[in-house]
Order: C-alpha cells, then structure tokens, then sequence
C-alpha cells in the first residue's frame, strides 16, 4: 500500500488542522497535523505505507477513501492517464452549440478582449457582416450532425454583441429556426438594447441572458461605454428589470477591479432597491478582471485607502495591483460580505465554486474532467464567415478556426489539436494531484503565454481551488470556524 | 491522528467501472464521476454562466 500521489493537502489555521481532499476520488476530510505530516514524510521517502503505524480504523478509512494505494507510484499515474481517456469521451458527448450573428459591437469596453478583431475588422471592413440566412440553415445542418448524447439543449448567442438593433432580423430567424427544431436560447449580451428584442425574451424563446455590470454607476460608466464615451449603465438596468418581467433568467456577472470592489456597496444598495436580491430569475456574482487583459488593473489611491484595512491583513503585503478571482474570494470572506446575501452579490470564482459545491455538498460524485473546458470536447462556434472555432477567446482569429460549416462542412488539422489537448496528453499534467480538476488550465493562456497549445497553463489554480475550498468550508462549518 | 469524513466520493469499485467497461455507462455512473451539466457548468471558464 502507498501514499496516493493525488493527495491535496489544504491547511485551515494555525496548520492545526486540515482538509485533505484527494484528486480522482473526490474525497474531503478534515484531518490533524500530524497525519498529515506522516502522509506526506512517508511520500517523500517513497515508503510503503505499512511503515506510518497508523490506528487500523484510520488506515481503512484512508485506504477506501482513496489517500492510500495498492497502486505503487507508476501504476497510479497510468491509472489516471486510463480514467482521463474514458471521462474525456463523456464529455465529448456534452455538446454545446454557440452562433455568433456578426462581430460587431456598439460599445468600447475598456478591456474588451475582442478589440483587436473588431479593429482588424473595421480596417478592412468586415466588422458589420452579419450571418446570411443560408448560414444560418448549414449552422443548423451541423448542429444536428453534431449532437451528442448529452448535448445541451439551449443555443448560445454571442458576438461582438449579438442583439445589436442591426441584428435583430438575423436573431429573429435564427431563434425562429431554432425553436423549430427544438432549441431553446442562451445570449451573452451587454444588455444595451435587449428592449428591442422584447417579443423574443421568455420561456421557450431567448430563456437565459448573460450580462455584465463593472460594478455601480460610478465605476461601470468608466469602463462599460459607448464610442463617444457615454456610459451604460441606467439602459442596461432598465433592460434587466425589462427582461426579469418576462420570466427570462439572468445571469449577472459583476466585472471586479480593487476600484470596483471598494464601492461595491453602492451597487448592493442599488440591488435591494430594485428588488432583485429576492428575485428567483436573476442570479449575481462578482467575477476579476481577467488577468491577460491589458487594462491598467491598478487600484486608485481612494479605493487603496478605502481598502487599506482589509488589504493590509487579508491579502498578506501583496501588490494591490494584482487582483484575481482567489484574492476576491477571499476578500469577501474575510469582510464577511457573503453572510450579507444579496442574491449571491458576494459570492466570486464561480467556476471553482461550482466544483468545490460538487465536492461539499454531501451527494455522492464528484466532477472529475480531462480537458480544462468544453474547447477540447463537444464545444463548437459557428461565426458569420462559416468558420467554426473551439474557443470563445479566439473567435475572429481565422489561424485558430477548427473548420468551416459552409458552403460544406469541413474539418481543419486544427480540430484534431484542440481536441486531443488533454490532461493525458500534457505529460507535466499527469503527476500534479489537480490534473483530473484542472486538467491542464486554459489553453488560450497557454497560447499566449508560451506560445504551446500543449502546454500547461497553472496560474493560480492551486491557489484558487484551496481559497474556494476554504472558504465553502468555513462558511457551512460554524463549528469547525469558531473553533479555529 | 484523526480524519473526520465530509462527504462520500467515488470509491474503488465504481472508478473501476468507469475506467474499465467498455460498454456505455448508464446516466447515474456518467454523473457521478463528471456531474451533470447544471452542477458544473465546464463548457468555458472564462464566461461561466450561472446556471444555478
């Protein structure tokens, strides 16, 4: 018997104690010190685990929750390598289908990451062709070619803003198509002018819309703006209390720099306001700056000295400029900002706060995946070219497009590349005890970082899995948190 | 030494399965190892939709 190689070890204060959590079976333990440093010296020194004199009912529970082996180390790793084949063919059968009606937007976010395709689009004056009718009709062709077994049933709308008023025929065709054929609607929208798409929002129509505030008006009106520089934000609330009012479920998403975050409370007002803290259809969450975007991130000196009491403590003398979804996680913890509900205003990380609820939520399961998300899977979007891309961060980069639905469906050497980048072929990738959870990070980033879509793309995942952890278990376990 | 259980993961027999069998899993196995698409919505990190 051996130390699983999968092991994750998080400590909770003081390193009294700690969640031990293991990286294939899913299991979460709360475990002392001083297992844990048996654990791990055992590891180390490559011992069997016979050698930890461990009390028997201890040594079970650890061998059947998973943290102990009968694999020895090569043996395990190849076991991995054999799962992550077998869940990667699950996940091929999730398929998700996004169109993307033209590239064109009305507004000049100050971040925005598709600005050097809308630029690039401008010069040589592609920027405002729309998707065809004909388009539409191949997009659907493929789509249904293309459906897995676990596919999802709603179609994504997205851009460049997708329910530009310029649009609206093409949207009302592609909906119209849709519905016959069975498909409801997703959209990524800047809100903007949603109102002119009224008698598509509802139920078995355009059921879900996706939109991001950079915080109150003070802050959004800076960043969220039109090209003469006006801000957005009194028509996008209004468009938001507009959708609500026809049953559409709204994801809002609260785009967070140090600045935003120090008067978030502002936007809290506002949300008890409107009534949407007790709404069922709209839910809320905070969400950093992305961090290859090259917006300045910097907090001012007002946020740093609103900041400055909890900054100092919670974020340990790290860079105020440098802010990421962990640090926000944590912030708001340690602010005990998320006991103050609010529809989830204070809830940040989704993403890793979805896998850490699967972990924590008492069901049996756990969220195991081979590729870091659904670009190397069953992902595909169709844009106003005929081009079919795997990522939504490289959407109108033609070098990037894994093939073309029109005039006739064909498949680029690039489809193979991005679907066969996963956790089993990125050999660094295979030992690390986040492999089956992380999975080897956005290959985007990869991209732009090393310039190897086969690269791993780490960042700050292990900081941010053990934050999410943290802070799901501190905020459910009263006990364990007063005790600590 | 102490370890106290906070929930009930994938134990060795069905890991097994999931990695052995060649037949299709049924629903139940598939969402116990990758859960269903409500619980984790994977399809793309950067625009994570709140599907709650």
């Amino acid at each position: 018997m051996w130390v699983s190689n999968y092991n994750i070890y998080i400590p909770l204060h003081e390193k009294a104690h700690y969640l031990l959590v293991h990286g294939y079976t899913g299991a979460v333990d709360c475990v002392d010190a001083e297992l844990v440093r048996a654990l791990q010296e055992c590891f180390a020194k490559h011992f069997n685990a016979s050698t930890l004199n461990l009390p028997p009912d201890v040594y079970r529970l650890l061998e059947k929750r998973g943290y102990l082996t009968e694999l020895s180390p090569e043996e395990e790793i190849a076991f991995v390598g054999r799962l992550a084949r077998k869940i990667h063919a699950l996940q091929f059968e999730r398929t998700e289908f996004w169109i993307i009606p033209s590239y064109n937007c009305q507004l000049r976010c100050k971040y925005c990451f598709e600005r050097s395709v809308q630029k690039r689009g401008e010069n040589r004056g592609w920027l405002t062709q729309k998707m065809s009718t004909e388009l539409v009709d191949a997009a659907f062709a493929v789509i249904s070619t293309l459906q897995g077994k676990d596919a999802n049933t709603r179609i994504t709308l997205y851009g460049g803003e997708p329910l530009l008023p310029a649009n609206r025929k093409i949207v009302q065709y592609i909906v119209e198509q849709g519905i016959s054929l069975g498909y409801r609607f997703n959209a990524f929208s800047n809100g903007v002018d949603v109102n002119l798409y009224e008698d598509m929002l509802g139920p078995g129509r355009i059921e879900q819309l996706h939109i991001t505030i950079d915080g109150p008006q003070s802050t959004h009106d800076r960043l969220r703006v039109y090209k003469n520089g006006k801000g957005t934000f009194d028509r996008i609330t209004r468009n938001i209390q507009l959708a609500l009012s026809h049953e559409v479920r709204v994801s809002l998403r609260v785009n967070v720099t140090w600045d935003v975050l120090a008067c978030l409370d502002e936007l809290a007002q506002l949300v008890q306001q409107l009534g949407w803290d007790e709404n069922p259809n709209l839910r809320i969450h905070c969400h950093a700056i992305h961090s290859n975007q090259e917006y300045q991130r910097a907090a001012s000196n007002s946020s740093i000295r609103k900041l400055e009491p909890y900054v100092a403590n919670v974020l340990c003398g790290d860079q105020v400029s440098c802010i990421d979804n962990a640090k926000v996680a944590w912030f708001i913890y340690k602010t005990g900002l998320h006991e103050r509900g609010l529809g989830g205003l204070w809830s940040a990380d989704l993403y890793m706060a979805s896998l850490v609820d699967k972990l924590l939520t008492g069901k049996p399961g756990c969220a195991l995946s081979a590729i870091s998300c659904g670009s190397h899977g069953g992902f595909y979007i169709f844009d106003p070219f005929g081009d079919i891309y795997p990522c939504d961060r490289l959407v109108g980069n033609p070098q990037h497009r894994i093939g073309v639905f029109a005039p006739q469906l064909g498949w680029a050497e690039n489809k193979q590349i991005w679907h066969e980048r996963t956790v089993y072929n990125i050999p660094t990738c295979q030992q690390c005890q986040f492999a089956l959870y992380c999975a080897g990070g956005c290959a985007q980033q990869a991209l732009l970082t090393s310039s190897d879509l086969y690269s791993p793309y780490c960042a700050d995942y292990a900081q941010r899995f053990e934050t999410s952890m943290l802070v799901k278990y501190l905020s459910t376990n009263r006990c364990a948190n007063s005790a600590l | 030494m102490t370890i106290q259980p906070l929930n009930q993961p994938l134990e060795k027999p069905l890991l097994e399965a999931v990695c052995e069998t060649r037949e299709e899993l049924p629903d139940e196995l598939r969402e116990l190892a990758i859960g269903t698409e409500q619980e984790v919505r994977w399809v793309s990190e950067c625009l994570c939709m709140n599907d709650g």
